[in-house]
């Protein structure tokens, strides 16, 4: 059996930021307290400040490559293996 | 008169050594802007569909827009139009960059070349018209080169050059034209028709100012278009990281295709070869097209190593994608280098990308022998290997010469017809419908074949952009349900791009909005356009288009994706699902005509309710058994959503969008839909 939540560093969610929000971050992934990715958001905006609000508007969240959008949307749940990617909305191509 | 526009080209014809004005009728800028939608018309007037891609007859159409020059934000570009000798159908290839301002300065708003000349020459474009040069001491220098010596030729630093390199020379039917070094007219073979004419380069430098029907109205519209870039995440992002910030989450999704589409999700590329990295480590600044104010252009050194390369223009996301992903190659440095190879040769990179991938993948199958390569070892990540072929298909030696034909004749020669992607012979662009599946219609039926700049899709799917003022719904990218719609409008707006000309990743980037382009036109020309006139005017240039690829021959069977790109990959996260890949499965069983119909449907049916769902299940069980064991790969855990979404339900959406087009059975848009339009003429010459 795992370790109830919270144990050890390595059981948390990872968080993965990108691009123009990594920049304005200044980190490129953390481990997250957050249960669900409504949280994360939350969690982003606290621990970054202000500076990182504009790039969570209409942000792309996808749980272990599968967008949130075709999950629970905020309401989705994280387990301690999951990975969290937040993307700034942006296109190339 | 109107404004944004001249009313005139220049006609040269290069067998008989002629320039001449012409003057084009005010009503056929109104009804098909410029660009590539008059490009079209001009075309399809001078019955151009007669001629062979590579023949004198052939026109050869360097046009601006309305928009071209001016200083709206994104409208530095032109359109380079002819049949293509690489599809054998209508061929255009839209070119950033700073050479159509100064085209528009010279008071023409396009040049049509016809004929070809013995030797090589350049066309030398001023106010004063067109005079044309020898170019003997050019041929065989590299595109930047030629521009160099040709602005030190003129006497003038602020001449621009747009040119073919030894690709174009050499007719490689995916051959380029190139200005500015990295900004392109990439796709359908422009500079082999170049080449063919033995056109080496266009000079154009002029001092005329353009009319504006009214100044302060245009003044506005463009503050408007400036202000929305200044706030806009899309554009930062562009700016940030270049066109390539899309490989990050492009690779989340699996809209980046990896080894030649084989496989589904490669985790170390963005990391290897993202625009991120690219920023963290080789890029020492950024660089625009003129008076775009996103500036998504990259320049880069390669300071030492093997792939050594002095400060230049970097790979945007399609480089990236083609010549490293594609390749499954983890250097950023060779892919760089590579693409710094295209760009002198003068090739496009998707192509290029493409057909190096599948004679990779026929060399591992061994449909090509180590005696067809010239005992070149083809494989993945092999940068060396890339490098070489590169040069070998400019220059056509050996195998390159096979190569420089492009995926559809190499695999009618070789075989691997399944795995040679493309769509009407045009190699597909670096996105991977089994992500989008927007981008199947995209490819499917799109004039010049598979491209992704043809429409607006994949900003649609990508949830950036939306059709509301079309009165259209944007649907979920893995739904069949709504995609044609969807795409019809799309393409609207994507058209209205390639004929006023204005950059997409800019326009779209500020919001795509119809009204915002309507009102700056209006301004601009004096045409009293609105979001349903350029719609219309969108619909037109798309039906005069498609009516111009039946005229060159294309039918529905064109309309085709490849079986690669629309079934799960059969490597990565979705692997071994050959078996469960419906169709092929079931054209085994064989049995009468109707009942078969009604039984594949039932049986389809109830493998999408019962198997479908279980096929991972079932497969990792069956995987146990010595004789399925997968050709020896470790079968991953896969979602049974996760298959769903990467088969493309292609069929349905092909369905419904011919449907909505008004095509029949042949692949023509019907003489009501064309007469709606204003196009009795192209009717007539469709049907008889
Ligand atoms: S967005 Fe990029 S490609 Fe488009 S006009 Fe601006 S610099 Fe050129």
């Amino acid at each position: 059996m795992r370790p109830p939540r919270g144990y050890g560093y390595e059981e948390m969610p990872l968080v993965k930021l990108y691009a123009t929000l990594r920049k304005a971050a200044g980190e490129k992934e953390y481990r997250s307290r957050a249960r669900n990715v409504g949280q994360v958001l939350e969690e982003l905006r606290e621990r970054y400040g202000d500076g990182v609000d504009r790039y969570l508007r209409g942000c792309i969240v996808l749980v272990n490559g599968q967008n949130v959008g075709y999950l629970k949307g905020k309401r989705t749940k994280l387990k301690e293996e999951d990975e969290v990617s937040v993307f700034p909305p942006l296109a190339g191509g | 008169m109107m404004g944004g526009n001249w009313g005139k080209v220049l006609k040269v014809n290069l067998t008989e050594s002629t320039v001449e004005e012409e003057v084009i009728p005010e009503e056929h800028y109104r009804d098909f802007l410029g660009g590539s939608g008059l490009a079209a018309k001009w075309f399809f007037d001078h019955r151009g569909w007669e001629a062979e891609p590579l023949s004198p007859d052939n026109p050869l159409m360097i046009m601006n827009g309305p928009l071209s020059g001016t200083n709206y934000p994104g409208a530095s570009r032109l359109e380079v139009c002819a049949r293509s000798p690489l599809t054998g159908i209508w061929g255009e290839a839209s070119m950033g960059g700073h050479f159509s301002p100064q085209l528009k300065r010279t008071g023409y708003d396009g040049i049509i070349v016809l004929g070809a000349s013995e030797k090589p020459v350049y066309l030398y474009v001023t106010d004063e018209g067109a005079e044309i040069r020898d170019a003997s001491h050019l041929w065989g220098k590299d595109t930047y080169e030629t521009e160099e010596l040709l602005k030190r030729e003129v006497g003038d630093q602020r001449a621009q050059v747009i040119c073919i390199g030894p690709a174009g020379e050499n007719l490689v039917k995916f051959a380029n034209v190139m200005n500015d070094r990295g900004s392109t007219a990439g796709r359908c073979g422009m500079g082999a028709v170049m080449g063919y004419k033995r056109l080496k380069a266009v000079v154009a430098r002029g001092s005329k100012k353009f009319p504006v029907a009214d100044e302060a109205g245009f003044k506005a519209a463009r503050e408007k278009m400036s202000e929305a870039l200044k706030f806009s995440m899309v554009a930062e992002g562009l700016h940030a990281f270049g066109s390539n910030v899309h490989m990050e989450y492009g690779m989340a999704i699996g809209d980046v295709p990896v080894k030649n589409w084989r496989e589904a999700y490669w985790a170390e590329g963005p990391e290897k070869l993202g625009g991120t990295t690219v920023a963290e480590t080789i890029l020492t600044r950024t660089h625009s097209c003129f008076a775009c104010p996103v500036a998504c252009k990259r320049i880069v050194e390669i300071k030492e190593g093997p792939y050594r390369m002095e400060e230049g223009p970097g790979s945007e996301y399609e480089a990236a994608a083609a010549l490293g992903t594609l390749q499954r190659m983890d250097s950023m440095e060779a892919n760089h280098k590579a693409n710094e190879l295209c760009n002198r040769y003068g090739m496009d990179v998707i192509s290029c990308g493409g057909v190096i991938a599948y004679a990779t993948e026929a060399f591992e199958a061994g449909l090509l022998k180590e005696s067809d390569t010239g005992g070149l070892k083809l494989g993945w990540n092999q940068p060396d290997t890339l490098l070489e072929l590169i040069r070998r298909i400019a220059y056509r030696e050996g195998i390159g010469d096979e190569m420089a034909e492009g995926v559809r004749t190499m695999s009618k020669k070789f075989g691997g017809e399944e795995f040679a992607v493309h769509v009407k012979g045009l190699e597909c662009p670096m996105h991977d419908p089994r992500a989008l599946w927007g981008m199947a219609l995209t490819y499917a039926t799109s004039i010049r074949g598979a491209c992704h700049c043809a429409d607006a899709n994949l900003y649609v799917d990508l949830g950036l952009l939306n059709h509301n003022e079309l009165g259209v719904k944007r649907s979920w990218p893995y739904r069949a349900k709504g995609k044609a719609a969807q795409t019809v409008a799309s393409q609207k707006k994507g058209v209205i791009a390639n004929s006023a000309v204005i950059c997409q990743y800019a326009w779209n980037a500020s919001g795509g909005s119809l009204a915002d382009m309507a009102g700056a036109l209006r301004a601009l020309t004096g045409f009293p356009y609105t979001v349903e006139e350029l719609a219309r005017v969108g619909d037109r240039i798309w039906y005069i288009k498609r009516a111009i690829g039946n005229l060159c021959g294309a039918t529905r069977e064109d309309d085709r994706l490849p079986q690669r790109i629309l079934e799960p990959h059969p490597e990565g996260v979705t692997s071994s699902l050959h078996l469960a890949v419906f169709p092929q499965f079931m054209s085994m069983v064989p049995m009468g005509k109707i009942r078969a119909e009604r039984f594949k449907e039932t049986t389809a049916g109830l493998l999408k309710k019962y198997l479908f769902p279980n096929m991972d299940k079932i497969l990792t069980s069956l995987n146990k058994l010595p004789m399925f064991s997968m050709r020896g790969k470790k079968l991953e855990r896969r979602d049974p959503e996760e298959v769903r979404r990467r088969t493309v339900a292609f069929d349905e959406m092909l369905e419904e969008y011919y449907r909505l087009r008004d095509i029949d059975e042949k692949g023509r848009p019907s003489r009501s839909r064309l007469e709606e339009l204003g196009l009795k003429d192209v009717a007539d010459a469709l049907h008889g």
